[in-house]
């Protein structure tokens, strides 16, 4: 019976996977670490899903992805890894990956927009941040797969609602009809500090 | 079934310490703080770390993004790594920009083996960077609380470079 106490406060301390630490510090030029409790949530899958044929440069929504509420609270990212393979033409081939409330929607901001004429391969990667707000998100997209790196592009700004289900929507477009087009990866990760 | 009881209760409490094999941990934050109006070294964002939550073989990444006046000036992001917050510590990585206006980049760090055996490359390119970078060993005890201090120098106090947020996870395999 003496054990039992102790079992009960062990019980009470969480594990460490997954375990985030509190940190007050405040310091000069920044505005210290705001660190809270926190979670990690990932989705992932091989799709395979090919557009082929329909209507040329028509968007086209291929697949979606729907993320729970809150999982990036206010100062959270949403991290975006995909794979992709067509034919090697070069012919016009546009791939996008829209962040938005709805699902298959063709009108949310594409954070991870890039072209596939002349290659047979790209893997891209992408990263939508919350602004201190669970509303308000800035994006570096530069128009490419590789979004690491000086630019002189603008940050993208958004206001989709991450306390609400939100969608990674992935749609392509081709110029040509006989081409194709496929997903065959995706992860979504979403990092909640 | 006393041993029993007993053995659980000292595995959730050693559990709960700062690191365990096979943890990840996510800390951020979206400061939005501009430097401007000096040309001298000036703190962006002071990043805590705990002890010991970087294992021995653990890795630390930490993504970040900001804007920036888009001239020809230099504009230095310094990573510095050591014990104490401020503008301090070992310079781990460098990053120049100048007639961009908006950078996105990752840092890592990795304990090689030992608490106090680290690393990091000295180029902020992330993957596939062909290029022949020296490589930076701080070797900083992370038995102990440390700190990742993100600096910027202007070399024109007319600029300005805003830190708009950062990432770090920990991983420990």
């Amino acid at each position: 019976m003496r054990l039992l106490p102790i079992l009960a406060l062990a019980l009470l301390i969480p594990p460490a996977f997954g375990q985030q630490s509190t940190n007050s510090n405040t310091n000069t030029g920044g505005r210290g670490a705001g660190i809270t409790a926190g979670s990690f949530w990932f989705y992932q899958a091989f799709p395979n899903v090919t557009l082929t044929g329909g209507v040329a440069n028509t968007e086209t929504a291929m697949f979606d992805v729907p993320i729970p509420a809150n999982a990036m609270g206010p100062v959270g990212i949403l991290r975006l890894t995909v794979g992709w393979t067509y034919n090697n033409t070069a012919n016009g081939k546009t791939l996008r990956h829209r962040f938005s409330n709805t699902a298959n929607s063709l009108a949310g901001v594409s954070i991870l927009t890039f072209g596939g004429a002349n290659f047979t391969v790209t893997q891209g990667q992408a990263i939508v941040r919350n602004a201190n707000a669970t509303g308000t998100q800035s994006a570096l997209v530069s128009g490419g797969p590789n979004n690491y790196f000086p630019t002189t592009i603008t940050i993208v700004p958004m206001t989709v609602d991450t306390t609400q289900i939100t969608h990674l929507t992935v749609t392509g477009s081709i110029a040509t009809t006989t081409d194709t087009i496929t997903l065959t990866s995706i992860t979504v990760e979403a990092l909640h500090p | 079934m006393r041993r029993a009881l007993l053995a659980l209760a000292l595995l959730c409490g050693f559990a709960g310490g700062a690191h365990a094999q096979g943890s990840y941990a996510i800390y951020g934050d979206y400061p939005n703080v501009t430097v401007t109006g000096t040309t001298s070294e000036t703190l962006l964002a002071s990043v805590p770390v705990q002890a010991n939550a970087l294992g021995v073989n653990g890795l630390l990444r930490l993504t970040w993004t900001a804007s920036y006046t888009n001239s020809a000036n230099n504009k230095s992001t310094i990573f510095r790594v050591g014990p104490s917050s401020g503008v301090t510590g070992t310079g781990c990585v460098t990053s120049v920009v100048t007639t961009t206006a908006t950078v996105q980049q990752i840092f890592f760090y990795r304990n090689r083996g030992t608490a106090s055996t680290n690393a990091c490359f000295s180029t902020l390119a992330p993957y596939g960077s062909l290029t022949n970078p020296a490589e930076n060993v701080p070797n900083i005890n992370t038995a102990a609380p440390w700190f990742i201090n993100i600096t910027m120098t202007l070399a024109s106090a007319g600029d300005s470079f805003t830190l708009n947020g950062w990432t770090m996870e920990i991983i420990n395999p």
